[in-house]
């Protein structure tokens, strides 16, 4: 029996569900264009430090700023008008001032994994103009969403 | 000692940030720079003479990209995207992209796109036209400056 990507265990990850596909997502050629992933990456991770850190509207106040410094996408299968696409995040390369979040792009009405990105953040402290060390309260969250505990 | 000249050709795609680009933060979000490099792609090949033909024929996939982001840009910054190509084979080739302010020249990201052509989900040799497009602004990554 094929095992299906969808039906595994869900610990570990930050899932971001019911991603519909519409007219608006789609190309000329009738498939998802590629750029919506990347936007929903965005999305994803935005969603994930709103529902986990409760506190979070209060770090973006600090002056200490998250920052995107890479990001990048494989397409591996294409999507439709109409596909159900859920969204997984995990985290990677816990370091003092950075970390990458990963996430996968599961097409719930195919049963198939269409899309990975992964991306870098780093903290930057905007009044001392250096790095600076991962805010706690993210800190304590992310180490729960590791990429080893989520694969 | 020997000097050279060297000038290679490239597209380049201009953009004016607005303010439906930035966010709160007074930045333009990450995911409107990848945004931007899927349009300079797309006016890159409508400088091909028989465009609108071609991408009824055939569909340009985009099996990868990548992006480094060095400074951040705010509302009213014109940003110069200068696309080269490089690693042409049978069906693949790759776009890589030059952020810069066109005021400062001031480095803003670094991109990259794997692209091919596909019929009926079916790989292709990359079409007559699209490689003379490329031609002049094929680059051999290795020779560069910036790693992509």
């Amino acid at each position: 029996m094929t095992s299906n990507p969808i039906d595994k265990n869900k610990a570990g990850f930050f899932i971001l569900g019911s991603l519909c596909i519409f007219f608006k997502h789609t190309d000329l050629y009738g498939y998802v264009h590629p750029y919506n992933f990347l936007e929903w990456t965005s999305y994803v991770r935005e969603a994930f430090f709103q529902e986990t850190v409760a506190n979070f509207t209060e770090v973006l106040r600090r002056p200490v700023k998250m920052m995107t410094v890479r990001i990048s996408s494989s397409l591996l299968q294409d999507s439709e008008f109409g596909d159900q696409i859920e969204a997984r995040l995990s985290v990677d390369k816990i370091k003092k001032v950075s970390f990458d979040m990963i996430v996968r792009f599961y097409n719930v009405s195919k049963g198939t994994l269409v899309c990975m990105t992964r991306h870098t953040v780093v903290f930057v402290d905007t009044e001392a103009e250096g790095f600076a060390p991962i805010p706690s309260e993210m800190a304590d969250v992310i180490i729960h969403y590791r990429e080893s505990t989520a694969s | 000692m020997k000097y050279f000249a060297y000038s290679q050709k490239e597209f380049i795609y201009k953009y004016v940030v607005m303010l439906s680009d930035i966010d709160q933060f007074k930045h333009m979000s990450f995911a409107n720079y990848l945004k931007l490099m899927f349009l300079a792609t797309d006016a890159l090949m409508v400088g091909i003479p028989n465009c609108r033909e071609l991408i009824q024929r055939y569909r340009l996939k985009t099996y990868q990209t990548n992006m480094q982001f060095k400074n951040q840009t705010v509302f009213g910054d014109s940003i110069l995207i200068k696309v080269n190509a490089s690693n042409l084979i049978e069906d693949r080739f790759n776009l890589i992209f030059t952020y810069v302010i066109e005021e400062t020249a001031a480095l803003i990201a670094l991109g990259k796109q794997r692209l091919g052509f596909v019929v009926d989900n079916q790989s292709v040799p990359i079409p007559n036209g699209i490689e003379d497009l490329l031609e002049p602004i094929t680059v051999d990554e290795e020779n560069l400056l910036y790693k992509y």
